[in-house]
């Protein structure tokens, strides 16, 4: 629904004497504005401001960090996420053996201290070239993570940390 | 809401007022103003022009005005100017901060009695 005051693009600073018309004007706006969200309607919390109408780059900054995507709010509070990925050739000699730790993790899980299948598989292991030593790091206090195994070898891990 | 007074030649910041271009407005005489260098409130015995017009930094929109005595609409225009662009973001960010309701802040910012930028300012 687009809408138009009656008398738009008005030129205001505060301390200006208004004029008798202006002071028409005003009040044709106003009581356009009440006639259209009457304040029993829900149509100010649901259409009045459209999400695309507002310019979420100068509330939330996207930048790239070491291993993923962060995404940084006003008030500090950090959400990072990205993909770690391996490929391997899968061999039956891996199944059960060299990867037979992994255990298979429901998403979404959120937890406090480093999970063991990062430390375990990702570091220790040193299987990955990129590694996830962010996420190890006790800024964040919430993890997040889904994992994609082949043949029971964890091929892919999609991650999220958020915190302050 | 805090209580503003006017104060003559002095640059004040404020939220977009929609003038895109120099917007300019003669108040009728008898208005109370101030003088920067004067406590004491004064009567106007002429009409006063009040100047605005709008800016953005990196999609911030704010409106930059004046209330002044003056009616040099191209000098004070290029003053306007000039005290927009030496603002940065972060610096209209804070001032914008304190621009709720009808609230605005005078910068430091002056114009002499040709409507210039004060050497000082």
């Amino acid at each position: 629904m687009s809408l138009s005051l009656p008398y738009p693009n008005l030129v205001f600073v505060p301390l200006d004497v208004l004029t008798a018309e202006e002071l028409n004007n005003m009040m044709s706006d106003i009581s356009f504005i009440a006639n259209q969200f009457p304040i029993a309607s829900t149509n100010i919390g649901t259409r009045a401001v459209k999400k695309t109408n507002v310019d979420w780059s100068n509330i939330v900054t996207k930048t790239t960090g070491a291993n993923g995507t962060v995404l940084t709010f006003p008030d500090g509070f950090k959400i990072e996420y990205g993909t770690v990925s391996q490929s391997l050739n899968i061999n039956t000699s891996y199944e059960g053996s060299y990867f037979g730790a992994i255990e298979n993790v429901a998403f979404p899980v959120a937890f406090t201290s480093t999970p063991t299948i990062i430390t375990n598989t990702f570091q220790s292991q040193s299987l990955l070239s990129t590694t996830v030593s962010e996420l190890t790091a006790s800024k964040f206090n919430t993890y997040i993570w889904k994992q994609t195994s082949k043949n029971g070898v964890l091929v892919s891990l999609n991650w999220v940390a958020f915190g302050y | 809401m805090g209580f503003m007074n006017i104060t003559l030649n002095q640059v004040a910041i404020w939220r977009p007022a929609g003038a895109e271009e120099l917007d300019k407005r003669l108040s009728p005489a008898g208005q109370t103003y101030y003088e920067t260098s004067n406590p004491v409130a004064k009567r106007a015995q002429e009409p006063l022009a009040r100047y605005v017009k709008d800016y953005a930094i990196d999609k911030v929109k704010f409106s930059l005005f004046v209330r002044t005595a003056l009616q040099n609409d191209k000098a004070i225009e290029e003053s306007l100017d000039k005290c927009a662009k030496a603002l940065t973001k972060a610096q209209v960010l804070e001032y914008l901060s304190d621009c709720q309701g009808m609230d605005f802040v005078y910068l430091p910012t002056t114009l002499n009695n040709k409507g210039e930028l004060n050497n000082e300012s």
